[in-house]
């Protein structure tokens, strides 16, 4: 078996393995119900436009952002600094796997969108069977395109064309938007790695895991999870004057967590922000239930944090209690739960709700009770 | 200061102590000195109370886990092998969360704070993140953590890894000043400088106190003469300690 085929073997082995943990985990109902509810909500908007709606626009616009964001997999790990050093000019087949690897994950990417584009294309635009092929094939290109370029540390050489491509849709020429996106793979096959880039590789595939590991610890805890930090100097130092110098070790050290990981402000954020969109795709009675959803999606992610921290920190041999850490994150997270759910049940109303409002808090406090009572 | 009795312990399935017993008092630097996987680092996590033992004691100043946990807590810091730092905090601010923690004031944490910063060339990285650390600055910033708090006890586990000749040097000066008031409690490879800076020794071999003692009841203990090294009066404790069993 080759390197590369026993790799991608054991990748499969923990998708299976997790996949059957996030299968059964209970916490598993608030994504179903989101995926649900998007849907109702999605079609609904949908049988509210017509032709006028720039979907073009869209359309380009996405073209633009697919090849952005990708996280490649190389399966490289940290011993093959050592270990593969010597076989590094040889395994040609390991880097052929990668790549295929890769280009078909471009390609599922790319189809997922599509099943949201391609709806929103056909209600309002006159396309025919060719051009409808023409937008599948270019937005599946420019996603592989995109994910190749960051393996072989390409830099966003697949954005002019991208940027070709959508002016081509929104002038009405989406039937030949194909060909800027096969370009990108002129100059990627120019400059592809003939050898195993390593540390380039190695730094993507921890990037990859990582974010593999942050999904699935939404369902089940897994200590290990490696988190990006912003400083934030402003909003520290504001909280620093208000709550830090008063509060207790445990608050303090949470506290400063939770501003600074990406996996806490910044979900909030990100979340809220997709709970606005979908307020205003909703326009309808339910604008109101949108709250409790997202505040559900955001408790989901925001709990299982605890754990992880509580694993590997220098807090398990201070002198502060299991209560006075769950207690200070507790502290934390029901603050910004509730101003989450505040924040959204008066954005509600300025997207038309009424009494439903009122309803989806109520709704959210006990989604944020019920999520805190699981903090054990 | 800290008394440990007949203390069995380990892991699930798996019992590494036997019935440890040793002390360390109030001005003492004691060697905890022992092979990998002697026992040294399971000893350490009883003490701290990672680890709940099978049987036996373990008393800090006169309070054990069992009495109150957050008083026996705050009576002993800790200078682990492997740092372990939150990626969230700056140094200062791990030091701000120790003073909270130990309940030290603001102004004398400031003020050791300043001072041990100093001493230990840290002074520039008080407000760096720890990703961007050596590990030599690691090792330095746990010191620094542990040494703020001014515990009754300190335990170090092998506080010379990574750490330059000077880092060590201006370590062993603080030890020696830490301990004026306080106890040390320290596991070593480092039998060298052990020799040098310790008080007393304590020899664990496979979960056993096989020694303990100065440097020079040990070498009248295993009849070796006076110039005898601690690093010669370890084999001759292991060999005899081997031949015996």
């Amino acid at each position: 078996m080759s390197r590369f085929t026993s790799r991608l073997g054991s990748w499969m082995e923990d998708v299976v393995k997790y996949s059957r943990y996030v299968a059964n985990g209970g916490l598993l109902f608030t994504l179903y119900f989101t995926l649900i509810y998007g849907a109702f909500v999605y079609n609904d908007f949908l049988t509210r436009i017509d032709s006028a709606f720039p979907g073009e626009w869209i359309a380009a616009a996405i073209m633009l952002l697919i090849p952005l964001g990708h996280r490649p997999r190389t399966f490289i790990q940290e011993a093959d600094q050592v270990f593969l050093l010597p076989e590094l000019g040889e395994i040609r087949s390991y880097m052929v796997g990668v790549r295929a690897f890769n280009v078909v994950f471009a390609g599922l990417r790319a189809m997922l969108v599509l099943l949201i584009l391609l709806p929103l294309l056909v209600r309002t635009e006159a396309y025919t069977g060719i051009e409808v092929l023409a937008v599948v094939v270019t937005m599946v290109l420019l996603s592989v395109a995109g994910r190749l370029a960051k393996l072989e540390g390409a830099g966003r050489i697949v954005l002019p064309f991208a940027l070709v491509s959508g002016l081509l849709i929104v002038t009405g020429l989406a039937s030949w938007s194909f060909v800027p996106a096969f370009l990108p793979f002129v100059p990627l096959h120019l400059k592809r790695n003939e050898r195993i880039p390593l540390l380039h590789w190695l730094a993507l595939e921890e990037k990859s895991k990582a974010q593999f590991e942050r999904v699935i610890s939404w369902f089940i805890d897994l200590p290990t999870v490696r988190e990006d930090v912003k400083e934030r100097r402003f909003l520290t130092k504001m909280l620093e004057n208000r709550v830090l110098r008063r509060a207790e070790a445990s608050q303090y050290v949470y506290g400063l967590r939770i501003i600074r990981s990406s996996d806490s402000l910044d979900l909030v954020i990100r979340l809220t922000a997709v709970a606005l969109v979908v307020m205003w795709m909703s326009g309808g009675w339910y604008v109101g239930l949108v709250i409790p959803l997202f505040v559900g999606l955001t408790a989901l992610q925001l709990v299982p944090l605890f754990k992880r921290l509580e694993a590997v920190s220098i807090v398990s041999w201070l002198p502060i209690t299991k209560e006075e850490r769950l207690r200070g994150y507790t502290w934390w997270t029901y603050r910004i739960l509730l101003v989450q759910a505040l924040f959204l049940g008066l954005a509600s109303l300025l997207f038309g709700a009424t009494w439903d409002a009122a309803i989806g808090l109520i709704l959210s406090f006990g989604v944020i009770r019920y999520y805190l009572n699981r903090l054990t | 200061m800290l008394h440990v009795e007949r203390l069995n312990g380990g892991y699930i399935g798996k019992q590494v102590l036997h019935n440890v017993s040793f002390e360390v008092n109030k001005g003492e630097l004691v060697g905890l000195i022992g092979l990998n996987g002697a026992g040294k680092s399971t000893t350490i996590k009883h003490i701290l109370g990672l680890l709940d033992p099978l049987s036996g004691k373990v008393e800090i100043d006169g309070e054990t886990l069992e009495s109150s946990e957050k008083n026996y807590r705050k009576k002993v810091s800790y200078i682990p092998e492997t740092p372990i730092l939150y990626d969230t905090l700056t140094l200062r601010e791990h030091i701000e969360l120790m003073g909270k923690a130990y309940d030290v004031g603001q102004e004398e944490l400031l003020t050791r704070t300043t001072r041990l910063a100093k001493e230990m060339r840290m002074e520039k990285q008080l407000d760096w993140f720890p990703s961007v650390f050596s590990k030599g600055m690691r090792q330095k910033a746990m010191i620094l953590c542990a040494l703020v708090t001014k515990t009754p006890l300190l335990i170090v586990d092998e506080p010379f890894v990574g750490l330059d000749p000077l880092a060590i040097r201006q370590l062993l000066q603080l030890f020696d000043e830490y301990k004026q008031d306080c106890a040390i409690l320290m596991s070593t490879h480092i039998l060298e400088t052990a020799e040098r800076h310790c008080d007393r020794f304590v020899f664990l071999h496979q979960g056993v106190v096989i020694a303990n003692g100065t440097a020079s009841e040990l070498r009248e203990q295993y009849e070796l003469p006076e110039d005898a090294t601690l690093d010669d009066i370890y084999v001759v404790a292991i060999e005899s300690e081997e031949q015996s069993s």
